[in-house]
């Protein structure tokens, strides 16, 4: 199996210790919500990565699987008082399941063509949530029941619980991308990204395993929308289902490094804390918040575009040619 | 039936118009390597986007080791064992040589060690050790034709198809090549290829097949072909000789 | 049956104004390949221009027009070269994703500057009242979207095919490369092209505000049916965006008299699958 080495050892000890200690030093109802956030964006954008970076189909509507799973969560709970621990589950099959519709049709497509013919979809499947009653319309659904069991039904009342809880879902999603990373699976789908002709020739039926990425993104992203519903204990069609939803999760992955393990943790970190940070503090001012939030988007796109998680890299590289040009004049 | 690889019968293939192919038929035997060659705008890439599945024949019959394959895709035709390299040489640039080449070698295996071995081999037959960390994007021509190669051998072929391999290479690269065809060749591959430098055609073929405007013109031992009065025709009365 | 021509009509109009960000789509698509997010947003920029002459100038929205189009031409050029330019060097996803936070940018400043309430034109406006032609009735304010569009795509076909610059940017956009070695300064024409593209959706913002309520996410839901029609069109033919766009406001319209939103745009999106499926580069496309 892995070789575990000391070193490794004291870093995951590390990263537990911060894990664990974090939430108690940022105490307050506020930190513990925007970790919480980060989770959930970080689980979207691990989840939209699989298709969007392994496989590089740029799906702008991913926001259809969110909903799913926020709506699965909720909708079983009313009408079976099932407990979301069971029907987080159930949402994802449910989601890879419509996934797999859409991605028959839709993975045909390309580039730019594809990522509106996503956007279209989602904005279809957007009015269809707001005009049937059945599920809330344009009202939304509502979950709060202080009479259910917290544990049994993960309405917590301590904000803390959630961001253990949501932290430990990160921690496995991420250790299954690790894992997963190193498969034929996501070499073959890195290859059909690269070149699909010289994929195909190589025995590689891209059709087949671009869905397989697209369900299993979709599966990802709806266990977000399940953990956001259970967290936020409401939502509705303009909350989840918007296409600005859909660009962010994009914008999560890319900002953090698009087709990388870690990118997207790191993505789902910055922007939460951006995105959280200008809404208290800037958004009196009328939309402000969102201008700065715009514009340092625009900046960290252009200027860092392979993601945030290139930057050791390019530090180390430039450290690099400092040096070899130090010694060129010597000789 | 069994001594040959492939049988061709009249491969047809017509693009809205243009007729690329028309009526081609030819075999190859087991182990064999066949020259496939013709004017520039011949059709034998397009001979070649055919069998491999990159499209489909408008008429005709494609029968691998037995099998029809006429109508399967690139991805099936591949499993079944046959493996191309393409004119201009499709790298996946966005990976390592080795990674590369583990492509190719996944094609049988699910298993990540199997095929790492299997690509670690694969590399050193076809020479390009000493690259394969390096990221496939930084090599050069001769190396890209190489590393082709390796991926398409990769997939254990029964029959490789090399689409002008020898094109852009110096000659001392064109030694290195033919070499590492012919040792290929020797571990029981047949091969079809396409040339344009007739030196090596001579050398390395068993047999030729010469393409004009779609059709065969001509098909037999290198000598035969090269006194064929049509063949000197085609080639010196308007084609091109020497790649 | 007036019922139907009537909705023949109004969807001839509101096909118009998707016509004109469509071709602003398409010019911007087919020459760089950027899916432009913003040009929505250009429109929205271009009703403020209209409402804010209108009210403080006293100025018809006709008369702001070739000042609409002219501030978002400007406009076109700083952003290209601020923005895009450095864009266009990085990956097509960055490049996506920087036109969507730009928009983003627009709408919330302008939330910031103008306020999120809904605005309507204050001062009379030389066109209103209507012709009733017996069979449908013409409001005189709404001839002008679809004016604008013939004008407009009249114009740019001009342009792109009988004018040397226009040609440039033809060639530019089939090959960059080629067109640099020939003489041509690839980023010149891309500017170009961009900051008309802007002019067009201000220009067509103007048009709009005779009859639509300005805001600062009106651009939204155009921008979509934009891209919609674009790529059913076909990638960037700005023929095939008008024709496309004209179709899809007709669809739009009609449809909406029977069935209610969501049914319809499901339709449309349905009709675009379909479309896109047997014809990958859209109807038009290249």
């Amino acid at each position: 199996m892995k070789k575990l080495s000391y070193k490794k050892l004291l870093l995951c000890a590390g990263i537990l210790v911060i894990l664990i200690v974090l939430p108690l030093i940022f105490n307050t109802a506020f930190s513990h919500h925007i970790m919480t956030m980060m989770c959930i964006w970080a689980l979207l954008g691990m989840g939209w990565n699989f298709i969007g970076g392994y496989a590089g189909q740029i799906s702008n509507g991913h926001a259809i699987y969110y909903a799913f799973g926020a709506y699965t969560n909720a909708m079983l709970l009313q009408w079976f008082n099932l407990s979301p621990w069971i029907a987080m589950w159930i949402g994802c099959l449910l989601s890879a399941g419509i996934a797999f519709l859409i991605g028959k049709g839709l993975l045909r497509f390309r580039g730019h063509v594809f990522a509106i013919a996503t956007m279209a979809v989602a904005e279809c499947v957007r009015l269809i949530f707001i005009n049937t009653k059945a599920i809330g319309g344009a009202t939304g659904v509502y979950i709060f029941n202080a009479e259910l069991d917290p544990a049994l039904y993960m309405q917590f009342t301590d904000t803390k619980t959630y961001v253990y809880l949501y932290m430990a879902f990160v921690v496995a999603v991420l250790l299954f991308v690790r894992w997963l990373n190193t498969t034929k699976f996501c070499y073959y789908l890195r290859a059909i990204n690269g070149n699909e002709t010289a994929a195909e020739s190589a025995g590689i039926n891209a059709a087949n395993y671009k869905l397989w990425a697209y369900m299993l993104s979709a599966a990802i992203v709806s266990l977000a929308g399940s953990l956001y519903m259970q967290f936020m204990r409401y939502t509705d069609p303009s909350m989840i289902l918007t296409s600005n939803i859909s660009m962010m999760i994009v914008l999560v992955t890319v900002m953090g490094g698009v087709g990388t393990v870690y990118g997207p943790l790191i993505g789902a970190i910055v922007l939460t804390y951006i995105s959280e940070y200008t809404r208290v503090y800037l958004s009196h001012y009328n939309g402000l918040d969102m201008v700065i939030y715009g514009v340092l988007v625009i900046l960290i796109v252009l200027f860092i575009p392979d993601g945030l998680i290139s930057i050791p890299g390019r530090i180390r590289k430039h450290r690099e040619h400092k040096a070899a040009v130090k010694e060129a004049p010597a000789k | 039936m069994s001594n040959y690889i492939l049988q061709v019968n009249d491969a047809t293939k017509k693009f809205s118009g243009l007729m690329a192919n028309e009526g081609i038929t030819f075999d190859v035997g087991v182990g064999e390597i066949l020259g496939l060659v013709g004017p520039n705008g011949a059709g034998k890439t397009t001979l070649f986007n055919s069998l491999s599945g990159v499209h489909q024949l408008t008429r005709g019959t494609i029968t691998f080791d037995g099998q029809d394959i006429t109508k399967l895709s690139s991805h099936q035709i591949c499993k079944l064992g046959i493996g191309r390299t393409f004119q201009i040489p499709q790298a996946i640039v966005t990976l390592s040589v080795e990674e590369n080449v583990l492509i190719g070698a996944l094609c049988h295996t699910n298993n990540m060690k199997v095929a790492r071995k299997h690509a670690h081999e694969t590399i050193e037959f076809c020479g390009l050790a000493a690259l394969a960390d390096k990221p496939a994007a930084i090599l050069n021509v001769a190396q890209k034709k190489r590393l082709e190669i390796a991926r398409a051998y990769a997939t254990d072929p029964k029959l490789l198809l090399l689409d002008e391999t020898m094109a852009g290479l110096t000659a001392t690269e064109r030694v290195e090549s033919i070499q590492l065809i012919r040792e290929i060749n020797n571990q029981g591959v047949s091969i079809v290829m396409i040339e344009h430098n007739m030196d090596v055609v001579m050398s390395v073929s068993n047999r030729v097949l010469v393409l004009d405007a779609g059709k065969v013109l001509a098909l037999g031992s290198p000598e035969e072909v090269t006194s064929n009065e049509a063949v000197i025709n085609a080639y010196l009365g308007g084609g091109k000789k020497d790649a | 049956m007036t019922v139907f021509l009537q909705g023949v009509y109004e969807g001839i109009i509101n096909g118009s104004i998707l016509a004109l960000i469509a071709m602003g789509i398409a010019l911007v698509w087919g020459v760089m390949n950027i899916l432009s997010f913003s040009q929505g947003e250009f429109l929205m920029l271009g009703m403020f221009v209209s409402y804010y002459a209108n009210r403080y100038l006293g100025l018809d929205p006709i008369v702001a027009m070739p000042l609409s189009a002219g501030a978002l031409f400007l406009l076109g050029i700083v952003i290209y070269k601020l923005i895009i330019s450095r864009a266009l060097r990085g990956p097509i996803l960055s490049q996506r994703l920087i036109t969507f936070a730009l928009s983003m940018v627009l709408v919330y400043s302008a939330q910031m500057f103008f306020g999120a309430e809904y605005k309507q034109l204050v001062n009379p406006v030389i066109f209103s009242g209507t012709i009733d032609l017996g069979f449908i009735t013409i409001a005189k304010q709404k001839l002008v979207p679809f004016i604008l569009a013939l004008l407009v795509a009249g114009l740019l076909f001009l342009f792109l095919n009988r004018t040397r610059m226009g040609k440039a940017i033809q060639a530019t956009s089939m090959d960059r490369y080629a067109a640099g070695l020939v003489g041509i300064n690839p980023d010149r024409s891309y500017t170009i092209a961009f900051a008309m593209a802007s002019a067009v959706a201000g220009a067509a913002g103007c048009a709009l505000t005779y009859y639509y309520y300005m805001f600062p996410n009106v651009g939204a839901t155009f921008q979509l049916w934009g891209f919609i029609a674009v790529a059913m069109g076909g990638f960037g033919s700005v023929t095939g965006a008008f024709l496309s766009g004209l179709v899809m406001g007709l669809a739009d319209t009609l449809t909406g008299l029977y069935v209610n939103t969501a049914i319809k745009y499901i339709g449309v999106c349905v009709v675009f699958l379909v479309t896109v499926s047997f014809r990958p580069k859209g109807i038009f496309g290249k």
